[in-house]
């Protein structure tokens, strides 16, 4: 029976099971055909969509202000990425947050903010989704909050700007507003050029996070640019020093001093006191933040002199050697009286630039037509912007009519009548000094020389230098700003403040001039404002500043000491003038 | 037949060229990051290279702590290298 059995069950072949197999086999592998083709070709866009939502992601990257840097590559203002704390108050409260009351002191120590006051902010909104925490927070401290991990507070990069340079500059580089917008001096005038704006791009990551595919740009972003600005740090920071200095020592309300390269019309220093620390900004006084070197006007006093004379021998109202009578020391001019310290008789043109006498400068000035004066003052650069380009600047007041009296004639010689700014001033002694060639004014570090007009001729302009050797020698107005080694050709000026109806009690003093004579290259004007007490008068005030500005100004861009022989020879047209 | 195994060819092909894309964009973008850290950390030096370069101070060092003395220009020797 089992063998029968055995012998039945020799496989014989069952056709339709062998056919129904196959048959199932194949339409399984069918359909899973059709299924990849209906994915892959009819309806690949959900599952497209799927992985999408996945893997894309949309970055941003942050972008710092740019950089200001002086012309020797020292930055004077730097922005490093900070962050804001904020609150999500809606999701405070659906997290219940507020449970784990530990963690929010800690938060609050961290801040250095009061608990309670904190933890209001955010609790009494619980509508609300954003209210700042606290900003500017940096980095170390951030982490430390992301550790808290407090559901509903979140960090928003920014960035902070830092000023290295401090009160040195701050006028002239102006602050950011907390929202990294520039709202005084440079940063205002160049926003937009230090300004970037964040690029936003859509990017595949993979499952760990890493950034595989760079599909699309959303948002094209516009990098930040660095800006260099014509600033020498070293001068700057010394003529802040001599000027904080000078303004303490007279009590003075304020004072600028205005550097600038004879060469080429750059600014290489700019200072003015008093300042603030825009690194901290708590007490911020409006009267300290502005730049008064190119927004406060003066009545220049003596220190256009040196132009009138210019503008003279331009014209051939008088002629080089001239002897001008100056007796009795002083003179009436339609009813009003113009006076000397005392009597000087008869003055060469060098002689009343040393001894700086009005009665003198007023007899050239009436020798002349009105608009040989003015006109020379214009081309100077008064009344006109210097071309600077910085926000706030003014241009002073310098009138233009037809009628003048004699009196007005001569005021305007010697400095009254009209007002100007120290940039103004310095601006002039450097067209005296590059030979009567005009530069435009500029903050901003130059590739190449830029192009000068000739406003007076060189031969007049050589001519009114040597005239001014004399002020800083024996004999002259202001011995104290010479200076062993560098000649000086300078001028100073000492101005009473007009108030309403008058000239008040209050006086400005000045110095201005080019060094070194014989091979000019840099132009300082220093104005010190409103000094107290005895001694006002521009030599003394200001004249020991704008040695100490110049000589070590001089010895800090390598330019040579004059030698004996030059000396002797300046001493001797120096000694001729007198 | 050979078209069909270009094809296959083909298909392998782009899958490793893509791949090698992806390794090669995920490099790019970890140097990136480290170019922003370093970006970072250079602007601190800066600041602290700024602090400590400081011209008062300086000043400060060389006059009180090193002795030394600004020349006059009259006691300037200028030497000629041509």
């Amino acid at each position: 029976m089992a063998r029968q059995a055995k012998r039945k069950q020799i496989p014989t072949l069952i056709p339709w099971r062998l056919y129904v197999l196959v048959g199932v086999v194949i339409v399984l592998f069918l359909s899973l055909v059709a299924r990849a083709a209906y994915i892959q070709l009819i309806e690949p866009d959900k599952l497209r969509h799927e992985s999408d939502m996945r893997t894309l992601r949309t970055t941003s990257n942050q972008v710092q202000r740019g950089l200001i840097s002086d012309r020797n590559g020292e930055m004077m203002a730097v922005s490093v990425p900070v962050l804001a704390v904020w609150a999500d108050p809606k999701i405070a409260h659906d997290k219940h947050a507020f449970e784990d009351m530990r963690r929010w002191q800690a938060l609050a120590d961290v801040l250095q903010l009061p608990v309670d006051g904190l933890v209001d902010k955010v609790r009494n909104h619980p509508k609300h989704r954003f209210v700042y925490l606290k900003r500017q927070v940096i980095p170390a401290v951030a982490d430390y909050i992301k550790e808290l991990k407090i559901d509903g507070i979140y960090l928003k990069p920014e960035s902070r700007r830092y000023y290295p340079g401090g009160e040195i500059s701050a006028q002239l580089i102006g602050i950011t507003n907390i929202d990294d917008v520039g709202i005084e001096g440079i940063e205002n005038t160049y926003n937009t050029w230090l300004t970037g704006t964040p690029s936003k791009q859509k990017v595949r990551k993979s499952r760990d996070g890493k950034v595989v595919e760079h599909l699309s740009v959303v948002e094209k972003g516009e990098n930040s640019n660095d800006l260099v600005l014509s600033i020498d740090q070293r001068i700057q920071q010394l003529a802040y020093r001599e000027l904080k200095r000078t303004t303490e020592l007279y009590q003075a309300t304020s004072g600028s001093v205005v550097v600038i390269d004879v060469e080429t019309g750059e600014v290489l220093a700019m200072v003015n006191t008093p300042s603030y620390n825009p690194n901290s900004r708590q007490k911020l006084q409006p009267h300290r933040m502005r730049n008064r070197a190119i927004t406060d006007t003066y009545e220049p006093g003596s220190t256009v002199k040196p132009f009138v004379i210019a503008a003279a021998l331009e014209s051939g109202a008088v002629k080089a050697d001239d002897l001008i009578s100056t007796s009795p020391g002083w003179m009436r001019i339609g009813g009003r009286q113009v006076r000397d310290s005392h009597n000087n008789g008869d003055m060469s043109l060098a002689k009343i630039l040393i001894k700086s006498s009005n009665v003198g400068i007023s007899k050239v000035a009436l020798s002349m037509p009105i608009q040989q004066i003015l006109g020379t003052y214009q081309a100077m650069g008064l009344g006109n912007y210097s071309g600077i380009n910085l926000t706030g600047e003014s241009a002073g007041i310098i009138h233009d009519r037809r009628r003048w009296s004699d009196f007005e004639r001569a005021t305007l010689s010697f400095g009254y009548g009209f007002t100007a700014t120290p940039l103004q001033i310095a601006h002039m002694y450097a067209t005296l000094g590059s030979g009567g060639i005009s530069y435009p004014v500029s903050i901003l570090k130059l590739k190449k020389k830029p192009e000068g007009k000739q406003v007076i001729s060189s031969k007049v302009a050589h001519q009114v230098m040597k005239m001014l050797v004399g002020v800083t020698e024996p004999g002259g107005t202001a011995r104290k700003a010479h200076i062993s080694g560098y000649p000086v050709a300078g001028k100073t000026g000492t101005s009473r403040k007009a108030i309403a109806g008058g000239y008040g009690d209050d006086y400005v003093a000045l110095f201005a001039g080019v060094a070194p004579v014989h091979k000019p290259r840099l132009a300082i004007s220093v104005v010190i404002n409103e000094p107290k007490g005895d001694t006002y008068y521009g030599g003394l005030v200001a004249g020991p500043a704008f040695a100490k500005i110049m000589s070590g100004a001089l010895q800090m861009l390598n330019v040579e000491p004059i030698t004996k022989r030059e000396a002797i020879n300046l001493a001797s047209i120096s000694g001729n003038a007198k | 037949m050979l078209l069909a195994i270009l094809v296959l060819f083909n298909a392998i092909a782009v899958v490793l060229t893509a791949d090698k894309t992806r390794k090669l964009t995920s490099k790019w973008d970890v140097l990136q990051q480290s170019q922003d850290r370093y970006d970072i950390e250079w602007r601190n030096l800066l600041l602290e290279e700024q602090s400590l370069s400081e011209h008062s101070r300086v000043t400060r060092i060389a006059t009180k702590q090193l002795d030394m003395v600004r020349p006059m220009p009259k006691e300037e020797i200028i030497i000629r290298t041509k």
